[in-house]
């Protein structure tokens, strides 16, 4: 029997570690973390995955530039002949109102968080021969207002869109796609925000779980997404916020 | 194998990758720019022109490395005074002479 495989993009850090762990940890014997920056932590993913019996390589590459992801998913084929899971965690942003954000900062978050998933589906397809599930890491900005998110929102909204039209064009094949729209997650990328500290304790007065939700909230989403419980679920965007976006 | 770009040819790619990115007046992209100050490059732009830099120059720029290359144990304010388009020219001429070197 084939060993269960999965791609993370910016599977080192944050919700993309999350997502590698739990999935390490629920039968998938090869992950692959795709990553861009910070050799430290990656290595660190990379031993804890190991610590756990994973299968596990790191594959380095730039999701904005479609010849590091065409290599990316030649070292993809080096480690297995198929994908049971992808999941697309790697984003990029200027945190800034949308009004100030500079064309090349636009084309860089679009490219890293929409076009670079649209690519790597594309590349991903033939490795489903059997179907298989593929789930992006979206956010509340893709259809709310969060301040000084600059274009991650719009980024996220077209993500959400590109997820809806893959996961009906993808179905015959019996590949399912969804995303996980996390709200406010405890990660580094948290506190580049300006006034986080301030903004948080509001996040958490107004969030019904009270508390903001950890990284280890949204793997577990994107673990039952990728799971045969989750079989009957196409095109969906699967909430995780703690109820933050129910007022 | 030595590579062909004279000392002009790597000022005016480095010029050009800064001009797209920044989408500033080529007259401001000197020597003595420095990317924070003078010309207000953010660090999602930094990123942005690493790319670019990696892309026309065919070599993979690590974490750091450029950051590095400036001068060990900086404060952020000496790195704000430091990094200018002189010391990302002189890092990209020492990377193409280690390439030339291999």
């Amino acid at each position: 029997m084939e060993k269960k495989a999965a791609l993370v993009t910016g599977g080192t850090r944050g919700i993309g570690r999350a997502v590698v762990l739990q999935l390490a940890e629920n039968g998938y014997q090869i992950v692959l973390a795709n990553y861009l920056q910070n050799d430290v932590e990656a290595k660190k993913t990379q031993s804890i995955l190991k610590s756990k019996g994973a299968d596990c390589a790191l594959l380095k590459a730039n999701l904005a530039n479609l010849d590091e992801i065409d290599d990316l998913f030649k070292q993809v084929k080096i480690h297995c002949n198929h994908i049971d899971a992808f999941v697309h965690c790697a984003a990029i942003n200027a945190f800034k109102p949308l009004i100030k954000i500079k064309p090349n900062q636009w084309d860089l978050t679009l490219n890293i968080n929409t076009r670079g998933f649209l690519y790597s589906v594309q590349k991903c397809v033939s490795l489903m021969p059997e179907g298989g599930s593929i789930v992006a890491i979206s956010s509340l900005g893709s259809a709310r207002v969060i301040p000084n998110y600059g274009a991650m929102g719009p980024a996220k909204s077209a993500l959400e869109s590109i997820v809806r039209y893959l996961a009906a064009e993808l179905a015959p094949e019996n590949i399912r796609v969804n995303a996980v729209c996390g709200g406010i997650i405890e990660t580094d990328s948290l506190m580049q925000f300006p006034d986080a500290e301030y903004y948080l304790k509001d996040i958490v007065e107004r969030t019904p779980a009270g508390r903001i939700g950890k990284p280890e909230d949204v793997a577990n989403a994107v673990l039952f997404l990728c799971s045969s419980s989750a079989e009957f679920v196409y095109g969906h965007v699967f909430v995780v916020d703690g109820g933050l976006s129910l007022f | 194998m030595t590579h062909n770009y004279t000392d002009n040819k790597i000022f005016t790619i480095i010029q050009d990758i800064i001009v797209e990115a920044l989408r500033i007046d080529p007259s401001k992209v000197e020597p003595d720019a420095r990317f924070i100050i003078d010309l207000g490059t953010e660090s999602i732009d930094v990123l942005d022109i690493r790319f670019r830099i990696e892309a026309a120059f065919g070599f993979k720029i690590s974490d750091g490395e450029v950051k590095r290359h400036i001068g060990e144990d900086l404060t952020a304010k000496e790195i704000e005074e430091k990094f200018t388009v002189g010391s990302l020219i002189d890092y990209v001429k020492e990377r193409l002479a280690e390439k030339e070197t291999v």
